[in-house]
Parts: C-alpha cells; sequence; structure tokens
C-alpha cells in the first residue's frame, strides 16, 4: 500500500475515486469527487491541495483534477489491494457482496502489503483444492439451530432466505408461484392479531400465510445487521 | 371490389385483457368499455366471463376480460381458461396488465404469457405509485428485453388508456411482433426441452396451436392438463415416459423437483431483468399501507377495529334500507289494494294481489338490503381491507376447516341468504366455497326474525334476574345456536364430501387503495341485476305456485262448524264483528281443504314426531316462499286473517292452542331455522354453483338436518316431562 510515501486512509480514497472517475469523466472537477465520495466541496479542495503538494495530482483552484504519473501508481495500488481483499471475502469466505465490498474498503488502509500479498497466495491455493474441499456456506457451519430454521420460527422483524420449499401440491404451487422459491428473502412483518397466519414481505409485496404453511419451508436466518 | 387490406380493416380485432389480482385490470378494462359489458361465464365452469364491443379510430375492438391470475399452471380453473383462450381463440392482443410498484412478482405472468406465444403487450399500470416509490423503470430497456411493447398508464385516473388502444391497434396491424425472445432455462434443463420438443414434432403430437416449447417446458414441469392433452395425442405414453425420465434427470442435478427448478429460474430471469432496468431507492421508507397497517392489523386493536368496521357496515346497511324498503312495502300494498277494489274478491283478483304483487314485491323490497350491502361489499374489497379481515379471522374460521375469506357470507348472512351466496365468488376454491354457500342459510337471516319474535314472546314471557328479557334471550340463544350448527356442518362436510387437502391461506396483501366509484357501482349494478332477474323471476314463479297451493282446490264451504261460529259471535259482540270472524274462520278451513293443505295433511305423519299438526305444518311450508310468511300462514290458519303476527291475537291463540308449549316452540324455532332454506336462496345457489346439483341437495341436507334436531329436542324434552 505505501508506494513511495505513508497516505491517510481518506487520502488514498481520494485517490481512489479520482482514478475511477477519470476512467468514465473527460475531465474531472471537485465537485464530480463531491459527488461521488458523497463529500462537501470544501472538504474536497482540502484535501486536493494536500495531494498536489504531495505531487500526486495536478490541481489548480475552479479547474479539473489529473493524477500525476505518481498519483496514477498509488492510485492502482489502492484499488489492486481493495479487489484483492474483496475477492478473498467474497470468493473465499463466501461473505456477502456488500459486506466484502465494505470490509474491502475498510482493510485496504489497515492491513500491510505482506499480508495481502499473504492473502492473495492463500486465494489461489484454496482455488486450486479439490471441489471436496472448498469451504462452505455460513450457515453449514454455524451451531445450533440457525443451522436450518423454519419460516414459522422466524420472529417478527427477522429477515431469512428460503433454502428449501416442502410443501407438495397445491401449496407448493402457490407458494412458488408468489415468488417463494429457492434463495428468495423474506421479512416476517407480523403475526395476526388470533396468533395464526403470518404476514411476510419478499419481492416487494406482502404476503399471508398460515403457521402450518410457513412451517413447510426452510430458510436460513439472515442477520440484521450491515447497515 | 374490396382489396385484402380493405377487408382486413372492416373485421373484429379480438384483444384479451390478462393480469395478476389486484394489478388493477377491472379498473382497465371498465375504463375501456365503460356500461357496454356483457357478464357470462366461460363455458363449462363458473368462472365469470366479461366481454364488451367497441370502437377506437374506426375499428371494431372486442375486449375480453380473462380472470385474474398470478400464473398458468394447471391447477385451478381461472388459470385453464386463460391458457386455453390464448391458445385456442388466438386473440390478436393479448394486454398483460401490470402493477409497477409490485412489477418483480407480476412479470412471472408476462413471462408465461410470452412463452404461450400470444401476441403480448405489457400494459404498466400505477406507474404513479411506484414513481412516488422512488422508483425508476427504464421502460424501452424493458420493451427490449422482453422482445414486446410496452405502454405506461394509471388507469385510476384513465391515463394511458387512449395509448393503450392505439399500441394495440397498431400490434394487431402490424402482425406478430418482430422480436420473440426465449427465456433460457439453462444448459441442463435446456437439453431435455429440446429432446422433449424434437419428440413432440417426431410424434406429431402437438395440437391445438400451442406452442411446441411451451408443450415440452409444461411437460417438464408434470402440468396435469398438458400430460392428459398429450396422453391423447399419438405416441402420448411414450412421451410421458420420456418427460417422466428428463424430470428425474433434472431433480437429480439440481436436487429439487423439476417444477420447482424451472419457476427459480423464471423468477432469476426476471432478477436479471430488475437489475438491468430498474432503480429502486437505497432506503424504503415504509408505505401509507404500511403505516395504515400498524394500526388495523395491530396485535391488540386489529381484532376490535375489525369487529366494528363490520358492525358499522351490518348496522349501516340496514339502517339505510330499512325506509326505502318500508316505501316499497308500502307501495306494493297500495298497489294491492288498488287492484284487490278493482278486481273484487274474484280468483282472479286473489291471483294478481296475493300472488303477483305480493311475489314482486316480497322480491323487490329486498333490493335496497342486497344493493347496500353490495357496496359496502365492493369497498371492502376494492380498498384492500377485505384480505385484512379474512388475515385476522382466518384463525375462527381455520377451525371449521374454511378460509379466512368465509366468514364474509356468514356475515352477510345475517342480514340475508341470498347475498350471502352471491357474495361466496371471492372464494377462489371451489370447495371452500360450496362448503360456504351450504352453510351460510344456518346463520339467521332478518326474515326469520318476525317468527323468532313471535314464539319466543309468546312463550318465554317475564324477566331473567329481573331485567335480562327472556324473549330477547331465547332469540339470542336461537341466533348462537344457528352459527353453532353452521360450525359444527362446515366441520363435517369438509371432511366427508369435501374432504381432501386443506385449501392453501397463502394469499397477497394487496396495497391500500381509494376505491375508484366507477369500478364500485358497475360491480354493485352487476349483482343487483342479477338479483332482480335470476332470483326475481323463479321466486315470482314460486310465489304464484305457492298461491295456487293454498288456494285450489276452491272450497266451497258449508260446514261451518256451529258451535265454533257462536262462540266467536259471543266474542266478537257485534254483527259486523261476527261476519269478519266467519269470513276468516272460513279462510283457515279454506286452506285447509287446499292442496297445500291437504300436501300437510299427507306428510303428519312425519311431521307428527317433531310436534307438528297440520296447521304448523302449513306454515313451515309457506316458508318455502319467504321465511317471514310463517307468521302470516300462521295468522290465517288460526283463523286470525293475514295481519295475525302484528296483533296481540296470534300469540295468545297460539298459547292457547294445546299443541304448542314451550318445548314445541323452541323446536319450531329450530325448524326455521334449519329446514330448507327459501325458494330465493335455492335459486341463488342454482345459478352460483351452474348446476340443480347443489341446490337439490341442501334441500335435502336441509330437511333432514331440521327433522333429526328437532326430533332429537322433542323426544328429549318431553322424556325430560317439558311441555305436551
Amino acid at each position: 500500500m505505501p508506494v513511495t510515501q505513508e497516505l491517510s486512509p481518506a487520502l488514498e480514497n481520494y485517490l481512489e475515486a479520482i482514478y475511477v472517475l477519470q476512467k468514465v469523466k473527460a475531465e474531472v472537477k471537485v465537485i464530480d469527487i463531491a459527488n461521488y465520495l458523497n463529500v462537501k466541496m470544501p472538504s474536497v479542495t482540502y484535501n486536493m491541495i494536500k495531494l498536489s503538494a504531495k505531487g500526486l495530482i495536478r490541481y489548480e483552484k475552479r479547474s479539473h483534477v489529473e493524477l500525476t504519473d505518481e498519483g496514477d501508481r498509488a492510485a492502482r495500488e489502492v484499488l489492486r489491494t481493495h479487489e484483492e481483499l474483496f475477492n478473498f471475502f467474497n470468493g473465499i469466505l463466501g461473505v456477502s457482496r456488500r459486506a466484502a465490498e465494505e470490509d474491502a474498503c475498510r482493510a485496504e488502509h489497515a492491513l500491510s502489503r505482506e499480508t495481502v500479498d499473504r492473502l492473495v497466495q492463500f486465494t489461489q491455493w484454496m482455488a486450486a483444492l479439490p471441489e471436496a474441499h472448498t469451504f462452505r456456506p455460513a450457515h453449514a457451519y454455524a451451531a445450533g439451530p440457525m443451522e436450518s430454521a423454519l419460516l414459522a420460527d422466524i420472529p417478527v422483524g427477522g429477515k431469512a432466505r428460503i433454502t428449501k420449499v416442502a410443501a407438495a401440491g397445491e401449496l407448493r404451487k402457490r407458494l412458488i408461484e408468489m415468488g417463494m422459491n429457492k434463495g428468495a428473502e423474506v421479512t416476517v412483518v407480523r403475526t395476526a392479531p388470533l396468533g395464526d397466519p403470518i404476514e411476510i414481505k419478499l419481492k416487494g409485496f406482502h404476503l399471508s400465510l398460515r403457521n402450518s404453511e410457513a412451517a413447510k419451508i426452510e430458510v436460513e436466518p439472515i442477520a440484521a445487521g450491515l447497515k | 371490389m374490396q382489396t385484402a387490406e380493405q377487408k382486413n380493416k372492416t373485421e373484429e380485432i379480438t384483444i384479451a385483457l390478462a393480469g395478476n389480482p389486484n394489478s388493477g385490470k377491472t379498473t382497465v378494462f371498465n375504463n375501456l368499455t365503460g356500461a357496454r359489458q356483457h357478464v357470462g361465464n366461460w363455458p363449462g365452469v363458473t368462472v365469470e366471463k366479461k366481454e364488451a364491443v367497441l370502437t377506437h379510430e374506426g375499428r371494431q375492438l372486442r375486449v375480453v376480460d380473462l380472470p385474474g391470475a398470478y400464473s398458468l399452471s394447471a391447477y385451478s380453473a381461472e388459470e385453464v381458461v386463460t391458457r386455453n383462450y390464448i391458445v385456442g381463440d388466438r386473440p390478436q392482443v393479448v394486454i398483460d396488465v401490470v402493477d409497477a410498484s409490485n412489477l418483480e412478482r407480476n412479470l412471472y405472468l408476462t413471462i408465461q404469457l410470452i412463452e404461450l406465444g400470444g401476441n403480448v403487450l405489457l400494459l404498466l399500470n400505477m406507474t404513479d405509485v411506484s414513481e412516488s416509490m422512488g422508483q425508476k423503470l427504464n421502460v424501452k430497456l424493458l420493451s427490449e428485453l422482453l422482445g414486446i411493447p410496452v405502454v405506461s398508464a394509471v388507469a385510476r385516473t384513465k391515463k394511458g388508456m387512449d395509448e393503450l388502444l392505439d399500441a394495440a391497434l397498431r400490434f394487431a396491424e402490424g402482425g406478430a411482433p418482430a422480436k420473440k425472445i426465449k427465456i433460457s432455462y439453462g444448459r441442463e434443463i435446456e437439453e431435455e426441452i429440446e429432446k422433449i420438443e424434437a419428440s413432440i414434432v417426431k410424434r406429431g403430437a402437438a395440437r391445438g396451436g400451442a406452442p411446441v416449447r411451451w408443450l415440452a417446458v409444461k411437460l417438464l414441469e408434470n402440468d396435469k392438463e398438458a400430460v392428459r392433452a398429450l396422453s391423447e395425442a399419438p405416441g402420448g405414453a411414450v412421451l410421458a415416459a420420456e418427460a417422466a425420465r428428463s424430470r428425474a434427470h433434472i431433480a437429480a442435478i439440481f436436487r429439487e423437483d423439476a417444477e420447482s427448478v424451472i419457476a427459480g429460474q423464471r423468477y432469476g430471469f426476471i432478477a436479471g431483468l430488475m437489475k438491468e432496468t430498474l432503480t429502486r431507492p437505497v432506503v424504503e421508507l415504509p408505505t401509507a399501507t404500511d403505516r395504515i397497517d400498524r394500526i388495523l392489523v395491530n396485535r391488540a386493536l386489529g381484532l376490535p377495529i375489525f369487529a366494528l368496521f363490520m358492525f358499522l357496515t351490518f348496522t349501516l346497511v340496514f339502517m339505510l334500507g330499512d325506509p326505502p324498503m318500508r316505501w316499497l312495502g308500502f307501495m306494493f300494498g297500495r298497489l294491492g289494494e288498488y287492484f284487490s277494489a278493482l278486481l273484487g274478491g274474484t280468483l282472479f283478483g286473489s291471483l294478481v294481489v296475493d300472488g303477483v304483487i305480493g311475489g314482486v314485491g316480497g322480491v323487490v323490497a329486498f333490493l335496497p338490503n342486497i344493493i347496500l350491502l353490495f357496496l359496502a361489499i365492493a369497498i371492502l374489497e376494492d380498498s384492500g381491507y377485505m384480505a385484512r379481515a379474512a388475515f385476522i379471522m382466518d384463525r375462527v374460521m381455520h377451525v371449521m376447516g374454511l378460509h379466512g375469506k368465509s366468514f364474509i357470507p356468514m356475515l352477510v348472512g345475517m342480514g340475508c341468504s341470498v347475498p350471502a351466496v352471491m357474495s361466496t365468488r371471492m372464494l377462489e376454491n371451489r370447495k371452500d366455497r360450496l362448503v360456504t354457500i351450504l352453510i351460510v342459510p344456518l346463520v339467521s337471516c332478518g326474515a326469520r326474525l318476525p317468527v323468532y319474535i313471535l314464539l319466543a314472546g309468546a312463550f318465554f314471557p317475564g324477566h331473567l334476574m329481573g331485567w335480562l328479557s327472556a324473549a330477547g334471550l331465547a332469540v339470542f340463544a336461537i341466533y348462537a345456536t344457528g352459527i353453532l350448527i353452521a360450525v359444527v356442518m362446515a366441520r363435517v362436510l369438509r371432511s366427508t364430501l369435501f374432504r381432501g387437502p386443506e385449501t392453501p391461506f397463502v394469499m397477497e396483501l394487496p396495497p391500500y387503495r381509494t376505491p375508484s366509484v366507477k369500478s364500485i357501482l358497475i360491480h354493485t349494478w352487476e349483482r343487483a341485476w342479477m338479483y332482480l332477474r335470476k332470483a326475481g323471476t323463479v321466486v315470482l314463479a314460486l310465489t304464484v305456485l305457492m298461491w295456487f297451493a293454498m288456494t285450489f282446490p276452491v272450497y266451497q264451504g258449508g260446514k261451518y262448524n256451529t258451535v265454533q261460529r257462536l262462540s266467536a259471535a259471543q266474542r266478537a259482540g257485534s254483527a259486523q264483528a261476527v261476519t269478519a270472524q266467519i269470513e276468516k274462520q272460513a279462510a283457515a278451513e279454506k286452506l285447509e281443504y287446499s292442496f297445500a293443505g291437504r300436501f300437510a295433511g299427507f306428510i303428519e305423519p312425519v311431521m307428527k314426531p317433531i310436534g307438528f299438526n297440520r296447521r304448523t305444518t302449513i306454515a313451515v311450508i309457506s316458508g318455502l316462499a319467504a321465511k317471514e310468511v310463517i307468521v302470516t300462514t300462521l295468522g290465517t290458519a288460526y283463523s286470525l286473517g293475514g295481519a295475525g303476527g302484528r296483533n296481540e291475537s296470534l300469540r295468545d291463540a297460539i298459547r292457547g292452542d294445546s299443541s304448542f308449549s314451550p318445548l314445541f316452540a323452541v323446536v319450531l324455532m329450530l325448524f326455521t331455522l334449519t329446514s330448507v332454506p327459501c325458494a330465493a336462496t335455492i335459486f341463488i345457489i342454482k345459478k352460483e354453483t351452474n348446476s340443480w346439483k347443489w341446490p337439490l341437495f341442501s334441500v335435502v341436507y336441509h330437511s333432514a338436518l331440521a327433522w333429526v334436531l328437532c326430533f332429537v329436542v322433542y323426544t328429549a324434552g318431553r322424556a325430560l316431562g317439558l311441555g305436551g
């Protein structure tokens, strides 16, 4: 990560942003960077002056921003680290895309080059392993009832991903045509006043079904975190 | 001479409307067709068929409303109707109405319609809602990816309706769409599809114009209808075996049955479409529906609010319906007086006054209540609350083996069984519907109340604990008994005649919407008109028949009981009163002499074990015309004139009759409650089930039920020494 000099995480993010924006726009302006990173214009300007002082960008007030050769190298280094970490989190550990993206963003500034390089080697070694030795999805290792729950057991407000619809006949057909196929994500919204049918949300609409029916749907609970 | 093009221009273009329930399809249909719609049934099934002919830019368009469906599998009659219509009748354009704010699930049907090979035009309805949710849809790209034209609209405000017709016309004139997309199911499944396709083509098994690929996919899905159709084709058995092998192969690879894998792939395809064309807001804010539901289906408040809504609906309907009902009764009364003055006491006069005017009056009198009830049901249904009512009540109805929605017909049944039977249409499952139809008459309707009031008032006077009216308690008890019997009968029917897997409850809770006045009025009008036309004509015929049975053969008199006449004259005092009393006496004897009276005599041996004499038997037979007539007939039979129920004398007369007792009063109430429903109900059952089987069954089962219950109560009561 540190190529020529030590950079703060914030500055690394700015370099990354300029690099990405240069790919899609002819001229990158302060306002573009502010929009991309969702920060205020003055803080962009402040950091541009800092990067400019380190010789990583060419920047003139009220004009466009451009990476210097050295800046370009530094940005690519940051991005490479980001991608390598993302591949490790998502491809090897099986973390969801969103969580992998967010963690890579934070870890790229914190880990040493040596650790990242070893992770890359580990990723390659894992990829060459036979199928039987691959690291399986989270629920395969989770302890206790989390392993495979029933939709009927998910508490109000809980989220889950459908793993199997164990119903038959008309019920199965109704569930599947309503979008309760394998992999679909559902949220339990509420229980009816008398406690029986439950209301769930999936694919952007609301559905009600009896507890006895929800007991025929196997799910894996999704942690509520990752905001 | 006409050129081909000119000829083409004069031909009618058929446009079919398809779509999910709650997609606004009905609103679109109403917007396009207004009051021109023709309502009927699809051949062979009780699924409603609506169509209308309209003119757009000089072309005649026939718009056919297909039943609302989520999918096109062969499980429900609605879906089979849609399939067969598109494949068999080949409408020039199939407009698929989708709810833009619920695109993902709505497109599941779209994909199947495209696969079915129709000329599908997508109507994106409720785009205002999806926009307000912050969703952005690339309509052009969606149209390209699906390979079909797409029109945006807001049916509620009629936005986009002209554009829709323009697009449909262009589509119809341009023939088949330029580009037909193929939904790919992935390599393994595609291989199996190709194998079956080749086999179908080789054997020439494709029939009825369905695309071969669609047939192959249906075979893989083990679709009942497709399997049946192909088994009759040449080489059907071999095809079936091949399809079974392919299904097993797919199941082995995916560890899931082929039907689910295929459905999953379809949803996968849709998820891909959504990713490319739809931008959802990062944060989803709670919608108005979410906020409303937090109160209306709240765990603590949901039930009380529901009870309040039902109470308000019910009291409002009968409160507002009462004055017009009285006016109509008054008007028909005056009409009767006019004609009886005009025609005098002749037989023809009696036919006109008692038969025709009485019959028509009886039917028309219920019209205000029917209209109001259906207005209320339409509002509850179109606003989205009906689904919540089913959600709240399902726990209770489930005990009876029924769906939550069955609650509404039972509630309506407390007003009148006729609209209650009609309202069972909202039940999708046929078994649920039939069971509900068969138990609805067990809920005491308004017409039975006069009978209860008379009997309870006569035999249960006084108060309990000083304030609780015994008569009121008795009436309440008989209402409660009705509901209890309905619950038991539902369970019995569900586990005998209508056995089978429980109907899935799985039901969409649609977003709340402001109901469209036009849709509600059209819906209400349809029902009211059907009631007048069907129930009206038949009930009129039956009233005339009842009149005939109670009038003929004409009693020639001459054997007045002198002692009775004298004692009556003594009681009455004046000469005028004597004459009146003698006339009433004559009416009673006339009644016993008539066919109805003889029939009552004929079945007396059957009725005797449950405490009935000839006069009470005639009364309950007359109840077939309408339940409140029982009171009137009792009045006639007890020589008190037709208005017996209004005054105290009938009460005194039956109290003084030796065959009446508190026990028999209970039996008579129970019989009124459980025996054969009135003629209007029987005929509406015929209309709603589209066969004579269920009304006949209803007659037999209600008779048997009433007799057995009354026998048990009467025998047990006598054994306990209660009354004669």
